[in-house]
């Protein structure tokens, strides 16, 4: 049965999502895996994406917790203890007889077949192949463990082995910058990805969670996405490709313009949000590349849903989240 | 006859929040009390601000336009421009890249100042009407 290692280097303990700390924009901004886009965190699609493919065992490894993330970024230093840990899971594979073990760090979206890869995989004379778009190389590897159990870091393994190419012929986003991750979102909710948002979809073009709650006067204009537990007060017009994750609130007469507000965000009255990523007391500017802290909770700040209200869901998302997962480890 | 003070131009600080608006406020207040005032507010330094930095700024509009002068906002930073279209009063202010341009735009003669030759149709308005009445 194949196997799979995600290697992710932003990790909160969870898939990004039903969590009651929900995953915060990225103060790495290197990483956007455990970012809720559309209703599921993109480190949750990969995963779930790889089960549905036929990959039985997804192994998730992120670095330690205790990691100082400041100083390893100030030195440019790289997590190594990832890449030594996922070398230690290369061998194990190699030990128990398996001869495909997919590698990909959680950091582009990629649309892709998985019994197509293992395919060109299984063909591949090397034994080892990466997968490339118009762009070059992705960090997407399927390798034969026999091959590769050579060293102690495995990201130096597989850059020093001579990998066969395969084409990726779906959509790729590399998710570099915050405008990549809007982009996402945007090509998502217009299907020009297979990123399917979660939640039903009113009428063509608007999908809303579980408990979304639309007062009178408020307008959503498609393409539009309003995420489990959101409320969108009376008279705010949410338009132009915006998403409003999970459990936020947006207060009287606000409009949102080609925006995502991320889970848990309370956006105040009276505003105009527009080209921007909001999150908590944060607000991203695309349009002008400016990145604001709001001091002043009445404009944005984190948003905390009433207690017990949805506590039953989180819970059964959390035990269905741990089920499913397979093989989780933050080391 | 139009008869107007000096134009001020003052910098907003870098923090409008409330500590910091309070003062500025203090030393906005008088040039707003006289006759006509014409301020320009230099907000090229502006990082942040807050609600009660935002009424102030408002407040001082009001009083400028009260007294027939006017408060416009010159270079504009980054932030600021994000602030004040988050808030919805970047179309309440004239704003303009610079101070000069602003300070300029205060000198150009208001256009009911200028007598007003007829328009180029009101002979064919008045031919229309005189064609009218025969008919």
């Amino acid at each position: 049965m194949p196997r799979a290692i995600v290697i992710t280097e932003d990790w909160n303990g969870k898939l990004g999502e039903e969590n009651d700390s929900p995953s915060r924009y990225p103060a790495r901004p290197s990483s956007f895996a455990s970012v809720e886009v559309l209703g599921v965190s993109i480190l949750r699609r990969i995963v779930d994406g790889l089960r549905r493919g036929g990959v039985e065992h997804v192994s998730v490894l992120a670095p330690s917790s205790d990691s100082d993330w400041t100083r390893l970024r100030r030195q440019n230093l790289f997590p190594n203890d990832v890449w030594s840990d996922a070398m230690d899971e290369l061998t194990k594979c190699r030990d128990e007889g398996e001869d495909a073990l997919l590698i990909m760090r959680a950091g582009a979206y990629i649309d892709f077949e998985v019994a197509e890869v293992f395919q060109f995989h299984s063909e591949s004379p090397r034994g080892i192949i990466r997968a490339f778009d118009d762009q070059g190389p992705l960090d997407f590897w399927i390798a034969n463990p026999e091959r590769l159990c050579e060293g102690d870091n495995l990201l130096s393994t597989l850059n020093a082995a001579n990998p066969s190419p395969f084409p990726v012929k779906g959509y790729v986003n590399r998710l570099e910058t915050p405008r990549d991750l809007r982009r996402l979102i945007v090509d998502g909710m217009n299907a020009r990805s297979r990123l399917q948002p979660k939640g039903f979809q009113v009428r063509p073009g608007v999908w809303m969670g579980e408990g979304v709650h639309v007062e009178k006067g408020a307008r959503i204009v498609a393409p539009a996405f309003l995420g489990a537990g959101v409320t969108i007060s009376e008279q705010c017009l949410i338009t132009r490709s915006s998403n409003v994750e999970r459990h936020s609130y947006i207060d009287y007469g606000t409009a949102i313009e080609d925006t995502s507000v991320l889970p848990s965000t309370y956006v105040g009255i009276g505003l105009d949000v527009a080209h921007s990523i909001a999150d908590g007391e944060s607000l991203l500017n695309l349009d002008r590349g400016v990145s604001l802290r709001i001091g002043d909770p009445s404009v944005m700040r984190q948003h905390k849903p009433v207690a017990g209200s949805d506590h039953r869901l989180w819970t059964s998302l959390q035990s269905e989240d741990s089920r499913s997962t397979g093989q989780n480890r933050a080391s | 006859m139009l008869t107007a003070g000096p134009i001020v131009v003052m910098q907003v600080p870098e923090k409008l929040h409330q500590r910091e608006a309070a003062q500025f406020a203090e030393e906005l207040t008088p040039l707003l009390e006289s006759d006509r005032p014409r301020v320009v507010l230099d907000c090229s330094q502006v990082r942040s601000i807050d609600s009660v930095g935002i009424e102030i700024l408002l407040h001082s509009l009001e009083e400028a336009l009260k007294r027939d002068g006017d408060v416009k906002l010159a270079a504009l930073s980054p932030e600021s421009q994000v602030i004040l279209e988050l808030m919805r009063i970047a179309r309440v202010f004239e704003t303009f890249d610079t101070c000069d341009d602003a300070v300029r735009s205060f000198n150009a003669i208001p256009i009911d100042s200028v007598p007003q030759a007829s328009p180029w149709y009101s002979a064919l308005v008045g031919d229309l009407g005189a064609l009218k009445q025969a008919s």
